[in-house]
């Protein structure tokens, strides 16, 4: 009796006074049914892709008799917010980001987020592209089935660029330069001619213009390549986790060896373990440096409006053989858009329906000035995707039709690894604190491991 | 159970509960009350400063937007572009700096508080610069940039953005540079100077107003999984990913309590709220353990009361036992 006359009392006192007040911080929250449809949308880096949505959307609003609210964010906060979706944050009614659908789609799937949308692009399923219905495919954790639960609208992946004038002039050469390839003297190539353009006069000038940091997507993505040049798999096709197996892990470790190997050797630019996605643009364009990769084709296509820029001065190819000498397989990115299940999901798919059509669809891609390639079989057989002396579409042709699945479809848990650009911290850390690459790779598999076990209780 | 039946350790246990409990409900009414006047005061002060800043922001943007209508701005402006054909930046030598014979006096503004302003080319190469060493740098005119085109509207919000080179957040604005025939021929971009911009919030460089003193912090997604300041006062070069509750309500112009630890993980008052002209969360904040000192030295006071009062009520209680055990002996 006595203690639990204590108890109670103390309890009393406690709950009492541990007690929060919510403030009285307004916010607004779309719930009501005639709201606008909101929509957050990826800003592009030229005003060109913007013209093309908004003025889709301002025809869709008028033909439909719905508002639209339509919201652009730049990748690092569309990034974030989608995170924050997932932490119980605002959601739109659709979302479409450039990185999103590779880092948060599949989660979004299996976590319940979004609707369905077989019946969306049933129609136009036949003239999908080869891989873009199995990258849009995504598990669900209630149902334990698989289905699209994206609209996809093009797709990327990563392709290499380089100043093929400034490359002459290195050279003190009009003729075209052969450049390699195959793995190693395709970029032992650029060291050379780095030392080449700086003799030249070009005195800023780096060979390389490939990302270190961890606060840019694009570093997990270019890195992909060089796994899969080293043949070093991660994932199996049951979903499984290879990266305890030893021969996997020798793998992983040359490949960060041969990527953080140029940043060591002065080939690449010392603020490149600093940047963010648009960075390696920036550097590339000013011309500090002679090639660079780059996940989409924005850097050609920011020069379009200089037609002997985009034709003559940049050059794009195809990426080198791997160690072995066979083709290195791409991740394809498809760029999707969500459709979340909110209360204008009708209105959402209506949106999503329209914009699909091959002469909408067509229009936002074509005015992205060709930065993604068309999901659509029929819209690449338009004189646009088919200009010959235009090396960027051609090349970025060839480095998608050697695609594989990427490994957030065969395991959402991925995405998380994604999101936390776990192997992009292991690059940092080897170039800017000088870890041993045995010593990053190594921890990079720790926090893999531990996100892998993490998902699986959950 | 009559308390003349009670034991005097059973007094005392009762005894000793009801003090805490009065102290706590003391304590908790007392912040409660301190807590709400803070937040009150903090919010006015949170809503001087949004004004402020929005309206910094905003003239900012007008006075640049009236520069680009002036028709000497844009004669100027075009023939410079029209006498750019290759730009790099590393061989000033080669191509670049050729401005020739074209005028360039007057085509940048005096009245901005700017780093730098530079006239881009379509391809966002820099043609001319108040900085000269930009000339052939490629900048991007949207996604990091905020791109505002004023045939459609200026209230766009500003965007702020982690520049390497500058190793700090910054913000960038572009406006395109139309010829007669409305076609985009370039743009105007400005380098918003972010300590001018911040500044814009404080009256006479006030960095506080409240007492005791609170903390003004304007965050926004500068990078990829990263937030922090747009500007840091006290440690200019300093900006380390920041993270709370109130930050988190803020940028996602959501409601929430005023009671949370901040990204240091002190308890703290805060108010705060989302800025639409810059994408930004502005918080004022001021530390629970200083605004709460009173109200903690009186629970201190019941408590040692309380607890006083009733170890020397055991005391005498248990001696007053003794006696009236002794007397029926």
């Amino acid at each position: 009796m006595k203690g639990q006359l204590a108890l109670a009392s103390i309890l009393l006192g406690l709950s009492v006074g541990g007690c929060n007040v919510t403030g009285g911080n307004q916010a607004t929250s779309p719930t009501s049914n005639d709201r606008e449809l909101l929509i957050w949308w990826s800003e592009g880096y030229y005003p060109e892709e913007t013209d093309a949505i908004e003025s889709i959307t301002r025809q869709w609003e008028k033909a439909s008799g719905n508002k639209v609210k339509l919201v652009f964010f730049n990748d690092g906060e569309i990034s974030q917010r989608a995170t924050e979706i997932l932490n119980g944050g605002p959601k739109p009614d659709l979302m479409y980001g450039y990185s999103v659908g590779d880092s948060h789609g599949p989660t979004f799937a299996y976590k319940g987020f979004l609707l369905e949308t077989s019946d969306v692009i049933e129609e136009f399923k036949s003239d999908y592209s080869p891989g873009i219905i199995e990258n849009i495919t995504f598990l669900n954790k209630q149902t334990k089935e698989r289905h699209p639960y994206s609209i996809p609208l093009s797709v990327s992946s990563a392709y290499i660029h380089y100043w093929k004038d400034l490359l002459e002039e290195a050279n003190e050469t009009d003729l075209a330069i052969n450049i390699p390839d195959t793995w190693n003297e395709f970029w032992e190539f650029w060291g050379v001619n780095q030392k080449k353009a700086i003799q030249a006069g070009f005195v800023d000038i780096k060979g390389i213009g490939l990302p270190m940091a961890s606060s840019t997507s694009d570093t997990h993505i270019l890195f992909d390549f060089f796994l899969e040049a080293h043949e070093a798999k991660i994932i199996n096709t049951s979903g499984e986790l290879l990266l305890r197996k030893p021969e996997e892990r020798k793998k992983v470790i040359k490949a960060m060896e041969n990527y953080t190997s140029f940043y060591k050797r002065g080939w690449v630019p010392s603020k490149a373990t600093e940047w963010g996605d648009v960075d390696n643009n920036i550097n590339f364009l000013s011309s500090l440096s002679l090639m660079t990769a780059n996940p989409t084709l924005s850097i050609p296509g920011s020069q379009t409006a200089d037609e002997v820029a985009y034709y003559e001065r940049i050059a794009s190819i195809g990426w080198p053989k791997g160690m072995t000498g066979k083709k290195v397989r791409t991740d394809i990115s498809v760029k999707q858009m969500f459709i979340f299940d909110t209360n204008k999901a009708k209105e959402a798919k209506s949106y999503a329906r329209n914009l699909i059509k091959p002469e909408n669809l067509s229009a936002y891609v074509e005015g992205s000035q060709g930065r993604y390639l068309p999901v659509s079989q029929r819209i690449l057989e338009n004189p646009f995707w088919n200009e010959l002396r235009n090396t960027h579409i051609q090349a970025s042709r060839e480095t998608v039709e050697n695609y594989k699945l990427a490994y957030q479809i065969l395991n959402p848990a991925y995405t998380e690894v994604r999101r936390l650009n776990i192997w992009a911290q292991a690059i940092e850390q080897v170039c800017v604190n000088n870890t041993p690459v045995d010593v990053a790779v190594d921890n990079a598999i720790e926090s893999i491991e531990s996100i892998f076990k993490k998902w699986e209780r959950s | 159970m009559k308390i003349s039946q009670m034991s005097c350790t059973e007094i005392l246990i009762v005894s000793l509960t009801v003090t805490s409990s009065v102290g706590l409900l003391t304590y908790f009414s007392d912040t409660r009350t301190t807590g709400h006047q803070a937040y009150e005061a903090q919010k006015q002060v949170l809503t001087e400063r949004a004004t402020a800043f929005t309206e910094a922001k905003k003239s900012l943007i007008d006075l640049i937007s009236q520069h680009l209508k002036n028709p000497e701005f844009k004669e100027k402006s075009i023939k410079v572009l029209s006498s750019k054909k290759r730009l790099r930046p590393s061989r000033p030598s080669a191509d670049s700096n050729t401005n020739g014979d074209v005028d360039t006096a007057g085509i940048f503004q005096t009245n901005l508080e700017a780093e730098s302003i530079s006239i881009l080319t379509a391809g966002a190469i820099v043609a001319l610069s108040t900085e000269a060493k930009k000339t052939g740098r490629y900048q991007p005119v949207q996604n990091t940039t905020t791109y505002i085109d004023p045939e459609k509207s200026i209230d766009v919000g500003l965007r702020f953005f982690k520049d390497p080179r500058a190793g700090r957040p910054t913000a960038t604005i572009a406006l395109p540079i139309r010829d007669d025939i409305n076609k985009r021929r370039g743009y105007y971009y400005v380098d918003v100077n972010p300590k001018k911009l911040h500044g814009s919030m404080f009256k006479q460089n006030q960095s506080s107003t409240l007492s005791p003193p609170e903390n003004t912090h304007a965050v926004a997604y500068t990078s990829l999984n990263r937030i922090t300041e747009i500007y840091n006062p006290i440690e200019p070069n300093q900006y380390p990913p920041l993270k709370s509750e109130g930050i988190n309500n803020a940028l996602n112009d959501r409601s929430g309590t005023y009671l949370y630890l901040n990204h240091q993980r002190k308890p703290v008052v805060g108010a705060y709220q989302y800025i639409p002209a810059a994408n930004m969360g502005l918080l004022i904040e001021r530390e629970q353990s200083v605004l709460f000192k009173q109200a903690r030295r009186r629970l201190i006071k019941i408590l040692i009361t309380g607890f006083s009062i009733s170890g020397i009520a055991f005391l005498a209680l248990k001696q007053l036992k003794a006696q009236n055990s002794k007397k029926v002996l």
